[in-house]
């Protein structure tokens, strides 16, 4: 039963129409992930419009290849010109950059290509295979296992702490600290907004990413700046792919459960996943020092997980008819505006669409493998562009991105003063990364807790199982460390 | 010389007019103030593909703006200039939201044009607590005063204020525990972590486990669980509206045309299919009418905000 | 010097904090948990600030062309609000190279015109996103 219908969705998927969407949507979700400002949700409900007309099932082939390639696409940007295109990518630039830097772009970019892929794979296997009993999992978090699980992640400032934790841990809270700028979502009060309406729904998230990241990068760059090298990307010999990744099996096999779950649970998405799968493989890797310096791990680590966490995300979509994420509700709404009932129905009402989708997510992770590494022969001879063009280009795509966020200039204006704070975090060794995992836990952290207080009181946090362990495995990751240190 | 001017006066005259007549000159833009895959968004996206179909003239784009419950998209309709090309998607839960935010004033730069779908608010609890009644609720939270757990989206919207009106009607106390989105509530009802949510019908379909144990609607044949069966004559009949609005100083002509769009849409099998699936009522309500029931919301609203 | 006053500027930053979440505190307590961040982050400043730092004469001095290069940005970004996208994205793609010290005009002046108009089209088209 469950192969006939595996096996209709993969006879709908290889018609003209089917492979048509298929290719349409992993070539615009990569374009899509790789504009800094432009998220897999913003692109999925661009192709919105596209779909009408067409029969719900390649609709849907079309939406859930942009979504997986998407997530890939952000790669591209994050280790090239340090400018993550998706949130998810972050984690990504980290250590990409650092190794376009090094000269090994192309390595950096192979590797995301692959685990990408591997990732997606894994999440829509897990997806088809488990999703029934993997829903119900991720029901049982409540307002204080989400509170733990944000301070899991947050415990991993660790892993992108380098040498001064004091510094990592100021950043964290200069992140936590914008990220609390805003109308208060349980009283409606102003929190530091002084009147300004832009301000009400807190800083933008991807402005200020990009901010930090692209601009920071590009004006701490200038300090360094020599008209005679002008070449932004020299490439040094690649090393074999296939070895690297014989070695870290493990990590990608690792990085893809964390992200697949991570991803399952509503409201923690792509990004969290990539965070928390970093610090993780970080922890029990036996080349920790060389992460943030360039470690392949550590793409692997990200990448695998924010691929993962689309067929995650998937789960709680098609199982219950919850979004899993910012790109399900889109998806969501996307059913509706089909005439379909989100839900578990789909699976008695509209079978082919559902495998339709499994087949479509897996095999557009085979077309990622294709199209990015054709790509990346590409990318890397754009990247011989001088550097006195490339910047420009670069602080022009990133004000853009900004806008297109919320088509509010406000928002590049976030970004330009990011920029500069991500100047200075570099001049004076404050890791960004510190400061992203604050905006994007901050409110995951500050809403759950108080609403886990408002319902159980402070009791209920170390009452409940899955709250306990994550709360307890955050304490490993925080005082491990500073033992290892010390032996 | 003067005559050469005269006749550029005229013409340029006849230009404006001209303009003026030929709405719509340029792609028209229906702003929704939530993320993509919302209700309101969904409704748009639905009614502008339905509009385009009619052979509108000229594309109509979606543009989210999401932001402070409404007010971000209500400012950057207000900047906009008052031709027609810019429409504010809005629900209730945005007139509340501004009132919240003792903005009400901003509501004197819109022309409300009309409000197309009614939504009735519910209580809805998951099937595995054994709340199927509403009495059974009432009697819950009198146990445990002020500890009962309301989940919906943020404070200070349609939902919430419904909560407070259900309160107030059933004297009981109870706590609102507000999430990001309808969804992520939703999500919280069925794992348990909350005893009530307060929503549509539409959030109870696709959703075996969950049931709608109230209705504020006043139809108790349609609706033999409605407040109004269970002897709650102040909640008869409460709303979530969506409806749409332009700037003031819009023409005369410019309303009537998107008026007269509005209604054809509408009126479509397509529409008509839309608002049933999702067990919603179609309405039209237009000019004085939409203007006095807004004028009636802001007024209840801030006795309860 | 610019270590110390990028952390004096951070500890203004949260004293800014702690002193709005503190003159709210008494009226809600939905203030606690930034005036609980920015003790702990003063405190982490505070550390930090009388510390010793290594000098290396390069990372003393702010850089002259990032600063000129953050101030045609800036004024960019004032000129984007104020005149839209096209003619203020041309004048910086001309203008970043060229201060840049890169000599090819013919080529800058080529590519300003390709990647401006390019992108606005593609934006307005494809995504159906107009720019401002």
């Amino acid at each position: 039963m469950f192969f006939t219908n595996l096996l209709t969705g993969f006879e709908l998927l290889f018609t003209p129409l089917g492979m048509g969407m298929l290719i349409l949507g992993v070539v615009l979700g990569i374009f899509i992930g790789a504009v800094p400002g432009m998220s897999p949700s913003m692109g999925v409900a661009l192709l919105i419009p596209i779909s009408f007309g067409m029969d719900p099932t390649f609709a849907f082939i079309l939406f859930v290849s942009a979504y997986q390639a998407a997530n890939y696409g952000g790669s591209i940007t994050a280790i090239a010109v340090n400018a993550p295109g998706t949130p998810s990518s972050v984690v990504t630039a980290i250590d990409g950059y650092e190794l376009t830097k090094q000269g090994r772009a192309r390595e950096a970019l192979n590797t995301a290509v692959i685990s990408s892929a591997f990732g997606g794979i894994v999440g829509v296997i897990l997806l088809i295979v488990f999703s029934a009993s993997i829903a119900k999992i991720a029901l049982k978090f409540g307002p204080a296992e989400y509170f733990a699980l944000a301070f899991f992640g947050l415990s991993t400032v660790v892993a992108f702490a380098g040498s001064n934790a004091l510094k990592a841990i100021v950043g964290v809270l200069l992140g936590l600290l914008v990220n609390s700028i805003r109308l208060d979502s349980f009283t409606g009060d102003e929190r530091f907004t002084f009147g300004i309406i832009e301000l009400y729904d807190g800083i933008s998230f991807l402005p200020a990413m990009i901010g930090l990241f692209a601009l920071g990068e590009i004006f701490y760059q200038l300090e360094s700046y020599n008209s005679e090298k002008t070449k932004f990307l020299s490439l040094n010999k690649t090393k074999s792919l296939i070895s690297n990744f014989f070695n870290s099996k493990l990590t990608l096999v690792k990085s893809s459960l964390i992200g697949t779950f991570v991803g399952v649970i509503p409201g923690a998405g792509a990004t969290v996943a990539s965070f928390i799968s970093y610090g993780e493989v970080k922890r029990c890797s036996k080349q920790k020092d060389k992460f943030g310096k360039g470690s392949l791990e550590g793409i692997m680590a990200s990448e695998a997980a924010n691929s993962s966490s689309v067929g995650g995300a998937l789960v709680p979509l098609l199982a219950l008819g919850i979004p899993g994420s910012a790109t399900d509700a889109v998806l969501l709404g996307a059913l509706t505006l089909h005439g379909l009932v989100p839900g578990p129905e789909l699976f008695q009402t509209n079978v082919s669409l559902v495998y339709g989708i499994f087949a479509a997510v897996l095999f557009a992770n085979i077309l990622i493998i294709f199209f990015g590494l054709l790509g990346n022969s590409l990318w890397l001879q754009v990247l011989k562009i001088p550097k006195s063009i490339i910047y420009t280009l670069i602080i022009t795509l990133c004000f853009i991105g900004s806008y297109t966020v919320q088509n509010s200039l406000f928002d590049a204006w976030v970004c330009f003063a990011f920029g500069i704070l991500g100047w200075f975090l570099k001049k004076y060794k404050i890791p960004s990364a510190t400061v992203v995992l604050g905006l994007v836990l901050g409110q995951m952290l500050e809403t759950n807790f108080r609403r886990s207080l408002i319902i159980s009181g402070y009791s209920g946090f170390l009452t409940k199982p899955i709250c306990l362990i994550f709360l307890i495995l955050s304490l490993f990751s925080l005082i491990i460390p500073v033992f290892s240190k010390k032996t | 010389m003067k005559k050469i001017f005269l006749f550029l006066l005229f013409s340029f005259n006849l230009f404006v007019i001209n303009s003026q007549a030929d709405f719509p000159t340029k792609p028209v833009k229906i702003v929704v103030y939530t993320a993509p895959g919302g209700l309101i968004d969904v409704s748009s996206r639905k009614l502008a593909k339905i509009i385009k179909e009619q052979d509108f003239p000229k594309p109509i784009i979606i543009e989210n703006k999401k932001g402070a419950g409404g007010l971000i998209a209500l400012n950057h309709v207000i900047k906009q200039k008052s031709d027609g090309h810019t429409i504010f998607a809005l629900t209730s839960s945005v007139i509340s939201k501004v009132v919240g935010a003792g903005k009400e004033s901003l509501f004197s730069e819109l022309k409300f044009l009309g409000r197309i779908v009614k939504d009735y608010e519910c209580v809805i609890t998951n099937k595995k607590s054994n709340l199927d009644t509403i009495e059974k609720v009432i009697d819950q939270a009198k146990e445990k005063p002020g500890k009962q757990i309301w989940l919906g989206p943020a404070a200070g919207g349609t939902d919430h204020i419904f909560a407070k009106k259900v309160w107030n009607a059933t004297n009981i106390q109870a706590k609102w525990v507000p999430y990001k989105s309808g969804g992520e509530a939703i999500a919280a009802l069925l794992g348990n972590h909350g005893d009530v949510y307060v929503g549509n019908q539409q959030d109870v379909i696709g959703r075996p486990d969950l049931q709608v144990i109230a209705i504020a609607s006043p139809d108790s044949v349609k609706y033999p669980n409605n407040f109004l069966n269970a002897g709650f004559t102040d909640l008869k009949s409460e709303v979530l509206w969506r409806g749409f609005a332009v700037k003031k100083g819009t023409s005369e002509e410019t309303l009537k045309y998107l008026e007269k769009t509005i209604k054809l849409a509408i009126e479509s099998e397509e529409w008509k299919k839309f608002i049933s699936q999702g067990q919603m009522e179609g309405i039209f309500e237009t000019g004085e009418s939409f203007e006095n029931a807004v004028k009636a919301q802001i007024e209840t609203d801030k006795k309860y905000l | 010097m610019i270590e110390k006053s990028f952390l004096f500027f951070l500890l203004l930053f949260s004293v800014f904090f702690l002193f709005f979440s503190g003159i709210n505190l008494e009226k809600t307590d939905v203030f606690l948990i930034p005036f609980i961040y920015s003790i702990v982050l003063l405190i982490s400043l505070l550390v930090l600030f009388f510390k010793k730092i290594e000098k290396t004469s390069e990372e003393s001095k702010l850089s002259k062309k990032t600063l000129t290069i953050i101030s045609i940005t800036f004024l960019y970004l004032l000129f984007l609000n104020f005149y839209g996208f096209l003619m203020p994205t041309l004048l910086f793609c001309c203008i970043t190279p060229i201060s840049l010290n890169n000599k090819n005009y013919f080529t800058i002046g080529i590519l300003s015109l390709v990647w401006t108009f390019g992108i606005f089209n593609l934006f307005k088209y494809v995504f159906q996103i107009t720019l401002p």
